[in-house]
């Protein structure tokens, strides 16, 4: 049986802290919005899981890659778990955008391109666990799912530049784009900074105890078996 | 005159923090459940 390491136990105090102050950071350190008003403090955090989410889409890609040339099964470990938390930052990106485009839009949900995108970029990930479940042995599983991940990774920077491909009424936050560019002040732009580095953090900490669990749901299946 | 969009603010970070903790707390359900 593996014992936490402490480093793990460090990301954990790390993260809770840092997510704690970017917390408070966005709460009373950001200006409110002239148009949109405090909902628009949903954005740094809602920004911040979309990226944490498309990364772990691309660390599971490279798990896959991982799997595919060395067959060694702690990729195929590293790919499940990152397959995982993406859905996860990916879910938490779709609810707040829905909660911000409420007041904003007017409306909920709407087909514009990058909803779209994210929607399908989700599902797709979400099929992987289907996948896995409907096949029998570990190596199949593993051996499928790392192909299954290489191929959906181009669905990353298809969202990401669907604003940038197709019209859209989705705000651009990294300037170029087609929709309409939000210009952040000194103090968004440290907020929003910090937002994608607590985010990160947070991400890494998810997936090394996912991995963890895997590691063990595999030496338990190897007992049984 | 910023829109009155509080509600809304609490309800998004609500839900941010609420499904971060609420994954945290199965990762750690799950880990126990399995070493047992």
């Amino acid at each position: 049986m593996h014992k936490k390491p402490p480093l793990l136990t460090l990301l954990d105090v790390l993260s809770a802290i840092s997510f704690t102050a970017a917390l408070a950071l966005i709460l009373f350190f950001t200006p409110t919005e002239l148009t949109m008003g405090p909902v628009q403090k949903v954005f740094y955090f809602h920004v911040a899981s979309a990226w944490a989410g498309m990364l772990s889409f691309i660390l599971a890609a490279a798990g896959g890659i991982g799997y595919l040339a060395t067959r060694k099964t702690r990729w195929d470990w590293l790919s499940l778990s990152a397959v995982e938390v993406g859905l996860v930052f990916g879910l938490i990106a779709i609810l707040s955008g829905m909660i911000w485009a409420r007041p904003i839009w007017n409306t909920w949900w709407v087909w514009d391109p990058r909803l779209t995108t994210t929607a399908i970029m989700e599902i797709i990930y979400l099929v992987y666990f289907l996948l896995r479940s409907s096949l029998d042995t570990p190596e199949t599983k593993a051996r499928l799912g790392a192909v299954y991940v290489i191929v959906s990774v181009i669905t990353v920077p298809l969202t990401f530049l669907s604003i940038r491909l197709f019209r859209t009424i989705h705000p651009v936050v990294i300037a170029g784009g087609g929709g309409s560019v939000f210009k952040m002040t000194p103090r968004m732009l440290l907020a929003f900074g910090i937002s994608l580095v607590v985010f990160t953090l947070i991400l890494a900490d998810f997936v090394c105890h996912r991995f963890r669990l895997a590691r063990l749901n595999s030496q338990e299946d190897e007992e049984v078996s | 005159m910023p829109a009155n969009t509080l509600t809304e603010m609490i309800m998004g970070l609500g839900v941010i923090t609420g499904i971060l903790l609420l994954y945290a707390f199965s990762l750690a359900l799950r880990y126990r459940r399995t070493k047992r």
